[in-house]
């Protein structure tokens, strides 16, 4: 027996939905504290790639595993233990727009509760959790807004929350989709420097899907470039080739194959 | 959707024409079965008097007892009405208070998002539990539809053959037909409002109960205490009209100044319970404004 194998481990996998394929064959292996994006234009797979990292999305064929176990192989509670380990900010965030910054930040902690523990501790917030989302929203630079509405801030500053909220979840993985699609160049500039210093200082496993390839060879050191749900090349974004690109998001191309 | 799905097609054209035949042969049906006529809405004879006796009482209701002669120790109309008028509050909260619990379970149980869980195959367990899922759902959407078929009153003619009278039953007279109410609209509002946070709750690990309670319920509170206000306003004028069955709410009072053709009486209960109403609507709508915009 060899030793388990660290990290987060695509094996062949394919995802189909209705009988279209969204993900093809896909291999792919993710070392504890690398940071990778999945480049390529949408509908190419990034979202159904990312999604299968927490078994939001199950394979139809092969395997996805986090530390050698098998996603599809573990029960309820460790499947729930396994997704607590991994942050996930879904391109719409995913908060609840009409409660406080506090709640939303406070709720990343419930998958490592019980539900009666979670019940308890959502009715008596100790000052501990607060001033702990606090200094969160303080590295972020959102401390001021901790007891906002979601639904009052900006949508840079929402994109911040959920990244708060990860961060409370104390995860090992930060998985992100799309988390630049709906900002301005600047914001995104400043959050895509945000989600990597994070990732750095606190040792995360950063997966992100992004279409910005420009922003995506600057600050990312991986890249992975689908299309139509198989990967066309992956290696270190000082690699990635002109030709590359071109044929990443070239549609006559992509026609012919689709 | 295609141009074709959108056209109005014959059959479609046909249908509607049916439709609208249908719902005007009911109306006519219903009127001629009735031997329904417009004459009938004349006063019959005296009748006239009575009405014109009745609508003088509008003008000047009573602050004092109509009655010639009053039993000695008989408190002062007025605080009889306010009696009345706090009795017919109280039944309303309990009711209410009671149904509000009832409508929280039986909507939470009946949300098809309780039953279906985000991002998982095995929605709530594996095996039996999970093929019993649709059973039990159906039980539960049953059982709603059946605590708010029977009207209140009805349920109050039930409950006083079974417990007599006293102010349970009126009290649960109406908390299970508003229950039941609470309960359907609640769990429409939970299945309608956006899931995106309930995933991703989910995919971080949330157990399918948290999901529910931080993921839905937060995002269809607002709707659903706007709705229960709505409901606690019907609440008071049901708990008015139980009186009729001799709880002593407003309608008890009502009906015996009625009874003993005291109208200017009967007006002062009535301008009583509409202040009630209109105070309990001011109130619940100043409520509704903070809950719903904040």
């Amino acid at each position: 027996m060899s030793a388990p194998t660290r990290g987060l481990e695509f094996r062949s996998v394919s995802v189909h939905y209705d009988g279209r394929a969204a993900v093809t064959e896909l291999d792919l292996r993710v070392a504890p504290g690398e940071a990778l994006a999945l480049v390529g234009p949408s509908g190419c797979g990034k979202t159904t790639a990312l999604s299968l990292c927490n078994a939001m999305v199950r394979p139809s064929q092969g395997a996805v595993l986090i530390d050698d176990e098998d996603l599809s192989q573990v029960s309820d509670s460790q499947l729930r233990s396994l997704r607590a380990r991994m942050g996930f900010i879904p391109q719409d965030l995913g908060l609840v727009p009409n409660l406080r910054v506090s709640q939303n930040v406070l709720s990343g902690r419930l998958g490592k509760q019980g539900l009666l523990r979670s019940v308890a501790a959502s009715l008596s917030v100790r000052n501990a959790e607060h001033e702990r989302a606090l200094a969160i929203l303080d590295e972020l630079g959102i401390g001021e807004k901790l007891f906002h509405r979601v639904d009052s801030l900006s949508g840079g500053e929402r994109q911040r929350v959920a990244i708060a909220r990860a961060l409370y979840q104390e995860a090992d993985y930060l998985i992100a989709d799309e988390p630049l699609s709906a900002l301005d160049p600047a914001r995104a500039r400043e959050t895509i420097t945000l989600l990597t210093e994070v990732a750095r200082a606190k040792g995360l496993t950063l997966l992100l899907s992004m279409h910005d390839i420009e922003l995506a060879r600057e600050f990312v050191p991986r890249l992975v470039g689908l299309r139509a749900g198989r990967v066309l090349f992956d290696g270190p974004s000082g690699e990635l080739t002109d030709e590359a690109l071109s044929e990443l998001y070239d549609l006559e191309e992509e026609d012919r194959v689709g | 959707m295609s141009a074709e799905a959108l056209a109005v097609t014959p059959a479609r054209a046909n249908r509607r024409a049916r439709l609208i035949l249908g719902i005007f042969l009911a109306a006519l049906i219903s009127w001629l079965a009735l031997d329904l006529s417009l004459s009938d809405a004349l006063p019959r004879q005296g009748g006239g008097s009575v009405l014109s006796l009745f609508l003088e009482g509008a003008l000047s209701p009573a602050t004092s007892y109509e009655a010639a002669e009053v039993p000695a120790g008989t408190p002062p109309l007025l605080s009889k009405v306010l009696g009345a008028v706090w009795t017919t509050l109280l039944f309303a909260i309990a009711g209410m208070s009671l149904a509000v619990v009832l409508g929280l379970i039986f909507g939470f149980l009946g949300a098809t998002s309780w039953w279906r869980d985000e991002g998982s195959d095995a929605p709530l367990g594996r095996g039996l539990l999970q093929r019993l899922m649709p059973v039990l759902y159906a039980v539960v959407r049953v059982w709603i539809a059946l605590m708010r078929s029977v009207h209140e009153l009805l349920w109050a003619i039930l409950f006083l053959v079974a417990f007599g009278l006293n102010n349970f039953s009126a009290v649960i007279a109406i908390a299970i037909p508003y229950g039941g109410t609470l309960a359907k609209v609640f769990s429409e509002m939970l299945d309608e409002c956006p899931r995106e946070s309930a995933r991703s709750l989910r995919a971080i690990g949330a157990g399918p109960v948290q999901v529910f309670l931080w993921g839905l319920l937060p995002r269809a509170f607002a709707d659903m205490s706007a709705y229960a206000f709505y409901r606690f306003e019907c609440a008071v004028r049901s708990s008015a009209v139980l009186g009729f069955f001799g709880y002593p709410t407003i309608g008890y009072y009502l009906k015996l100044s009625a009874e003993n053709l005291h109208y200017r009486e009967v007006w002062t209960y009535l301008y009583a319970l509409i202040a009630l109403v209109l105070i309990v609507e001011l109130w619940s709508s100043k409520l509704r404004e903070r809950i719903v915009i904040r």
